[in-house]
């Protein structure tokens, strides 16, 4: 483990059979109160992962996608009582309930359009949530990434050389979204072998 | 290019930054350059209607929040920990509105009690002027910083807010004047003022619009939107006939009720501008 990790996801399409295993995963483990309703925004399972998929380009293309946990991430930026914040143990992009107002604002800043609002609790969510932290807390991997039948994800710390994901993407055409945006993102996309 | 091969996802489905939201912008806007615009008139009518006006567009906007019960709580816990955050427009929102609000309520009681210092002196007058326009420009300036709808990442916006609401405040001004309740004889500059509002109003419409167009996959489907899209009747019928087109026409016209139904037209067109706007807001597709 390196001083300042930087724990991050990597999603490779190439080995993605779409069962959507991960999404209903992220839904049970992060989301159990919202198994009988659905995230009304995405039209979509109450999960942090969104499936997009462009049926009608000239190549149909599919990717999964979630928080990118950017170095500067536009929520955080927006956000006015601070309650987006840099994790510095994980260095992911965390929300403090005590001091959010619900206003949206990190949600209609994401260029990645991975938040969404709790219905009841009124908290934009995002990956990772409270129960995948529960399992890296625990020494686990991330619910998405235990229930990957294909091996098409990676989680870990993208600081350590040795870990799994850097020595993933060391080896793979490896890609981050929207580079051009500025937010610095840091999850990981491989969509040709 | 038309980027018909791929279904963005509208803010409002996620964001939900819809009507409440126009409703916030539109009376902000109404209050912001009512005040701007009364440091000419002086008319104590204007200040009342800017006073519930700017009380109205806060209630909106507080209305809004989905932890509307936390926020004592998060502005305390902000300011122990640190962690206010001063350059969110959301937060230079909330404490120019919270000034709006005060000053405006207390100035309203002023004048009802009979002390014409918010009307006379000349000080109070531009101070709220300015604490006017700033409370216009913010509006806009929040959308831009909203980088996730790209057809709001552009300067362009709170420009537009200024036209808008001015020309909003010139409609107000135009009832009131056609229902005798301002000296029209004190307001002889007030239809060549009008009509160059809308004009300019109407540049910043298509400065506006041609920006998007050139601009990022999300901002260009959002400019479609509003031109022959889904919200083309917002923009085409709310923003720019009603908005524009109607209240010119009238002005041209020297009769009372159609003085003031150019005026109401002015007034509603600044919402449905603020309408489309917002709902033509779309998210950026993540490959193109």
């Amino acid at each position: 483990m390196t001083q300042n990790r930087k724990l991050t996801h990597l999603f490779d399409a190439t080995q993605c059979v779409g069962c959507s295993a991960c999404i209903v995963a992220c839904a049970q483990t992060n989301y159990p109160e919202m198994m009988e309703s659905t995230n009304e925004g995405w039209d979509w399972l109450a999960a942090n992962i969104r499936r997009v998929s462009y049926d009608r380009a000239k190549r149909p293309v599919q990717l999964l996608i979630q928080c990118q946990q950017c170095d500067d991430a536009p929520c955080v930026n927006t956000c006015p009582f601070g309650a987006n914040y840099y994790d510095k143990s994980t260095g992911q992009v965390k929300t403090d309930a005590s001091r959010c107002i619900g206003c949206n604002y990190c949600v209609a800043s994401c260029p990645y359009d991975c938040r969404w609002s709790h219905p009841v609790s009124g908290l934009p969510m995002k990956c990772m949530g409270k129960g995948c932290e529960k399992l890296i807390a625990a020494g686990q991997q991330p619910a998405c990434v235990q229930a990957c039948p294909a091996g098409a994800r990676v989680f870990g710390d993208v600081n350590d050389p040795q870990s799994a994901i850097s020595k993933r993407i060391a080896q793979s055409h490896a890609q981050t979204l929207l580079p051009h945006r500025g937010t610095k993102p840091n999850y990981y996309v491989v969509v040709t072998k | 290019m038309t980027y018909d091969f791929i279904e963005l996802a509208p803010q409002v489905a996620v964001a939900e930054w819809g009507w409440t939201i126009a409703l916030f912008l539109w009376f902000i806007g109404l209050a912001g350059m009512g005040l701007f615009l009364n440091a000419w008139i002086r008319s104590k009518l204007i200040f009342y209607v800017a006073t519930v006006s700017s009380v109205i567009g806060a209630l909106f906007v507080l209305s809004h929040l989905h932890r509307i019960f936390n926020l004592p709580f998060a502005a305390i816990n902000a300011i122990l920990d640190g962690t206010l955050n001063f350059g969110s427009w959301m937060l230079i929102g909330i404490c120019l509105l919270t000034v709006l609000c005060i000053v405006a309520m207390l100035q309203s009681y002023m004048l009802a009690k009979g002390d014409d210092r918010p009307l006379k002196n000349d000080l109070v007058v531009w101070i709220n002027a300015a604490l006017g326009l700033a409370s216009t420009v913010y509006s806009g300036f929040l959308l831009t910083q909203a980088v996730g709808v790209t057809l709001w990442s552009t300067a362009a916006l709170p420009v537009l807010w200024i036209f808008s609401g001015l020309a909003c405040a010139i409609g107000l001004t135009e009832v009131l004047v056609a229902m005798h309740r301002l000296d029209h004889d004190k307001l002889t500059w007030l239809p060549k003022t009008a009509n160059l509002v809308h004009i300019g109003e109407a540049l910043v419409i298509f400065a506006f619009l041609q920006v998007a167009l050139g601009g990022n996959p999300g901002a260009v489907v959002g400019a479609q939107a509003m031109l022959y899209g889904p919200t083309a009747m917002l923009f085409w019928g709310g923003a720019i006939g009603l908005g524009i087109v109607v209240p010119m026409f009238c002005g041209a016209v020297n009769a009372r009720t159609v003085k003031i139904i150019g005026g109401l037209c002015a007034i509603v067109g600044a919402l449905f501008l603020r309408g489309a706007v917002l709902f033509s807001g779309y998210f950026d597709p993540i490959l193109f």
